[in-house]
């Protein structure tokens, strides 16, 4: 039985000895065809002809596994520890998930930096001693944890990293892998890498070892059975995009690196910069970038390197720690780095900040160092995008992209810039988890062009963050729920929630004295809180609770009230209906149809004044026809009574199945009534005023069949399409002896309403 | 002659239109009273009156209030050139009574003529190119012939002027779209013909008649009509200064 392993090839090894047996033909066709074709750093041709180019990786950020709980108390600092590796062990899983379960293609796995390395001691043996202040815990705090060497923490990492499915793993330095951001300290970060490359290896080996034990007794036992032995799974290749060792081998020449490698030296930094599917990957070094410490040339050294990697034609992705961006929460790094600027660059860099030529950022840079970045590396068209991390805001909607100050500061350039949610709680383990924006970012970045020679050719980056959220969603321990919920009333400082809710946490019988101790101080917090005069008195403590909300809802109605102001102070209404009704409403030509006159009082003849108002338009109808004036009468068609046969033939539509098809013919035939011109009248009848008017005895022969002599008739007319009245009219007419008011009165209206036909 | 003549039909507002409504109401009511002829029911005088102050107050109100409608401006002077007429009926009426007591002549009737002669005057100035001005201006003329200018007869002299001016169209009240299609139907057709043809439905055609021929009949015999009017109306005017300057002769009259 031969061993499977020896002969298994993996993609990466199958394809680069595929290339080079391919490199003479493409190095031909290179040559002969298209002279702009890139080639790698191998000299394989480095995009996918004219298909789509994809590249899928996942980035994590912060896990701060070995300087975790800095600022917390008590148990708190070893169960940040705790919460941290669960964190990373979560970006594994997770990241697996998507490749076995989602069936995603995730091409590698960068982690910028952040695994709190200056909380570690260096094992440098035979280097010079060095006056190192780290690991060194601040008076007066409890956090960090005990500090581990550098070795014990890269076995660490090695055993997470060995359970991932994703072969390549890339890395950049934080600052926190550094002592105080020093970049003198990047010895610590090249050890670190040295030695996590050594331990993946090591870890490797003793697995096939413990395997092929296995095998071995698996044989003896079972003497007649063929030997059944497991591949073991090779652990990722794990490559540091800043270069950091091979340049403090061969560049600065760091005794402590040079005792490092000693007779093993690294391999020298590669001329060309590793590609995934065409796109290269660059790490820039800016784990120092916030520091005091930093000196200039040094930063600008390193924004000189990135710069001189960039090739025109080629895309590029860059990863680093810091994003040039302003932190959301810039009292984070306090404790740890910002002091004034006293070198001459970084004071210059603080000045550029304030012209507002470059955009805000964190970085403590000279203004050359900050231009170069800016003009000659963000801005040009061949970085498709800027990977970073650093940043603890709870902010879920920052992420990964929305950086509100250095984004609207910015120019588009700004647009490049991503940043990864930490996996570490710092900053956050008082947040429930469903507060908190802990995670990695998932990003696809694709490509349409099978060479790249502008921005414009299609790449395009899409980047979606992952929230860390624990695989058991229950209370960790009992009552740990109920203390999130009274932390989230906490935080919407409802004090009584809060101090009912830490009760509640409090009368769990098998509650944990870390969670007793927590929920005591909670209430007692909350207790405090309402013993406030502010709290007890209900106007204070309403306007406590509801001031902001108060505030906001005011605010925004006085602007609608101001804007209401200015529309009204300007017409805008006015002019708008103006608009509206050119726009929309037919000229008046003196067709209309005249509704049931409205009875404003109960012995009101509102049937007779309809019929009044319709003998009347007929009359002037009539009477200009009599003076010859045929124009105007044939305009004065009008006044046509709704028709009640239509109204009965709708009505005598039957019902088709279940549905009221006259009902529905109803509606629309009064919807189009809606739209034509329409004369909606009403009258009332108002008796005498018995003490100003002389009863006058009726005249023979004479009738008003009900209508008060000496009263009066009031009657309106509103001339009227849809909603928009063209006018209204309203007149009075004394009733004599007889009717004649009533026919007065209609004809009055009338004579009104088709009036405006010619206005 | 314009290519829209319509906005002498115009009206300031909606109340504009009411009281013109109701002064032409109360004048047809008036000319309705006044054409009875039956000797068991003669024109009652009062309501004549009525009638006829009620059209005045309401068209005087309208031609105040409203100055720059057309139309009841042209039909207050009528109301005055009847209200005028009026006066010297009244006048010969006290003339038959008393024959032999000189009666003094009617000034009120003059000054009536008068102001009627400028409401059409002004409306005349103002109707543009249309139908309104050409009867504007002929009823100008003919209330100024009905002056009693015996001193120097310079009204009737205007009179005649003007109706020297007046050039009827001959498809006056027709739309613009059926001026041009009856000119390209009379084209084809002699005038005489046309108007033939539809004589004697002429009249009651007027109202509803909708027709090509029939309107272009009726637009033609309109024309023909007023021309007929204004040679009759100078006729009388020349037969009148005759009479008065002693040139008349048996001979010239008509």
């Amino acid at each position: 039985m031969q061993r499977l392993k020896k002969t298994h090839l993996s993609s990466e090894r199958l394809g680069r000895q595929v290339r080079r047996a391919l490199l003479p033909i493409l190095l031909f066709l290179g040559t002969s065809g298209c002279n702009r074709t890139p080639l790698a750093s191998n000299g394989v041709v480095t995009t996918t002809g004219p298909d789509t180019r994809r590249v899928t990786f996942v980035q994590w950020s912060n896990p701060h596994l070995f300087d975790a709980g800095s600022s917390r108390h008590a148990e708190g600092v070893f169960e940040e520890a705790l919460d941290n590796r669960a964190a990373l062990h979560w970006a594994v899983l997770q990241t697996n998930r998507m490749v076995l379960a989602e069936h995603r293609t995730i091409d590698f796995v960068v982690i910028t930096g952040g695994f709190g390395l200056e909380n570690t001691l260096p094992d440098l043996t035979g280097a010079p001693p060095k006056n190192c202040d780290c690991p060194k815990r601040k008076p007066g705090n409890e956090g960090p944890i005990e500090p581990i060497s550098i070795e014990q923490a890269a076995a660490e990492v090695a055993r997470d990293l060995r359970a991932l499915v994703v072969k390549r793993v890339y890395l950049v330095p934080g600052d926190e892998d550094l002592c105080q951001a020093d970049p003198a300290d990047m010895h610590r970060w090249v050890e670190f890498v040295y030695r996590l490359k050594g331990e993946i290896a090591k870890q490797d080996e003793a697995r096939e070892a413990s395997l092929r034990e296995s095998a071995k007794d698996k044989t003896a036992n079972r003497a007649n059975q063929p030997l059944v032995q497991v591949d073991a799974p090779s652990g990722p290749e794990v490559e540091d995009l800043t270069y950091a060792a091979s340049r403090l081998y061969y560049d600065t020449k760091d005794p402590r690196v040079l005792s490092l490698f000693g007779n093993a030296p690294p391999e020298k930094v590669p001329h060309e910069p590793p590609s995934i599917h065409g796109i290269r990957l660059l790490g820039l070094n800016s784990a120092s970038f916030k520091s005091s410490k930093a000196t200039v040339p040094a930063a600008a050294t390193e924004i000189n390197s990135l710069r001189s990697q960039i090739e025109p034609g080629f895309s590029y992705l860059i990863f680093t720690h810091i994003p040039a961006l302003e932190d959301p929460n810039p009292n984070a790094d306090k404790p740890k780095a910002v002091q004034q600027p006293k070198q001459k660059g970084q004071a210059e860099a603080i000045a550029a900040h304030s012209d507002g030529a470059i955009p805000t950022t964190s970085w403590k840079l000279d203004s050359n160092s900050q231009k170069v970045w800016h003009d000659d590396i963000l801005s040009k068209t061949e970085v498709l995008g800027v990977f970073a991390g650093h940043f603890h805001t709870d902010k879920r909607e920052s992420y990964p992209q929305n950086f509100g100050k250095g984004r609207n500061a910015g120019d588009t350039a700004s647009a490049k810039q991503w940043v990864a949610p930490p996996l570490a709680a710092e900053d956050q383990w008082s947040l429930p988890p469903q507060k908190t924006a802990r995670g990695m970012l998932l990003v696809t970045v694709t490509g349409n062009g099978a060479v790249r020679v502008s921005g414009e050719d299609g790449e395009d980056v899409a980047s979606v963050p992952i929230w860390f959220s624990s695989s058991d969603q229950k209370a960790a321990t009992a009552g740990d729920d109920k203390l999130a919920e009274a932390r989230a009333a906490e935080l919407d400082r409802k004090w009584d929630e809060a101090a009912k809710k830490y009760q509640e946490a409090l009368a769990v019988s098998s509650i944990d004295s870390r969670t007793r101790e927590s929920t005591l101080a909670g209430y007692a917090h909350a207790r405090r809180e309402m013993r406030q005069w502010w709290w007890n008195s209900t106007l204070a403590n309403w306007l406590y609770l509801n001031a902001v909300p108060l505030l906001a809802t005011l605010g925004i109605a006085f602007c609608f009230l101001v804007l209401y102001g200015l529309l009204r102070w300007v017409r805008a209404f006015g002019f708008a209906t103006l608009v509206v009704k050119k726009l929309v409403v037919p000229r008046f030509r003196g067709r209309a149809t005249i509704s049931a006159t409205a009875k404003m009082t109960g012995d009101a003849p509102s049937e007779e004044f309809s019929a009044q108002i319709l003998a009347a338009g007929e009359e002037i109808r009539t009477r200009l026809l009599q003076e010859q004036e045929n124009w105007a009468a044939r305009h004065i068609t009008l006044l046509a009574p709704s028709s009640s046969s239509f109204d009965s033939l709708i009505n005598s539509i039957p019902k088709v199945r279940d549905v009221d098809v006259s009902s529905w013919v109803k509606f629309l035939a009064i919807l189009l009534q809606t739209f034509q011109w329409r004369v909606d009248s009403g009258l009332a009848v108002f008796q005498p005023d018995r003490c100003i008017t002389v009863p006058v005895a009726p005249t023979p022969g004479t009738t008003n069949n009900g209508l008060p002599q000496g009263g009066e008739l009031s009657g309106y007319a509103v001339l009227q399409w849809g909603w928009f009245v063209k006018n209204s009219w309203r007149r009075k007419k004394s009733i004599t002896d007889d009717r004649s008011a009533l026919r007065d009165l209609a004809r009055c209206l009338a004579e009104l309403v088709l009036g405006e036909a010619f206005v | 002659m314009p290519l829209v003549g319509r906005s002498v039909r115009k009206f300031t507002t909606a109340e504009s239109f009411r009281l013109f409504m109701e002064g032409v109401r109360s004048l047809q009511m008036n000319e309705e009273e006044g054409n009875k002829h039956s000797v068991t029911d003669p024109p009652n005088r009062a309501a004549l009156d009525k009638t006829l102050s009620a059209a005045a107050e309401c068209l005087a109100e309208c031609v105040g209030k409203y100055p720059n409608d057309l139309l009841p401006r042209y039909y207050f002077g009528i109301l005055l050139s009847v209200q005028a007429q009026t006066e010297q009926c009244l006048a010969l009426e006290r003339q038959l009574s008393q024959p032999t007591v000189p009666q003094p002549s009617s000034s009120e009737a003059d000054r009536l003529f008068l102001e009627a002669a400028n409401q059409f005057e002004d409306t005349a100035g103002r109707a543009g190119g249309g139908e309104l001005r050409i009867y504007a201006q002929y009823n100008q003329a003919q209330v100024l012939a009905k002056l009693g200018d015996v001193e120097n007869q310079k009204y009737w002299d205007q009179a005649l002027q003007i109706l020297g001016r007046i050039r009827p169209y001959r498809f006056t009240g027709l739309p613009f779209g059926k001026r041009i299609l009856a000119r390209v139907y009379l084209f084809f057709r002699s005038e005489e013909k046309v108007v033939k043809e539809f004589a004697g439905k002429i009249a009651e055609g007027a109202e509803g008649s909708t027709g090509l021929a029939s309107s272009a009949a009726s637009a033609l015999a309109g024309s023909k009509a007023l021309e007929l009017q204004i040679e009759m109306l100078e006729g009388f005017i020349k037969l009148r200064k005759a009479a008065r300057s002693k040139d008349l002769r048996l001979g010239e009259l008509p």
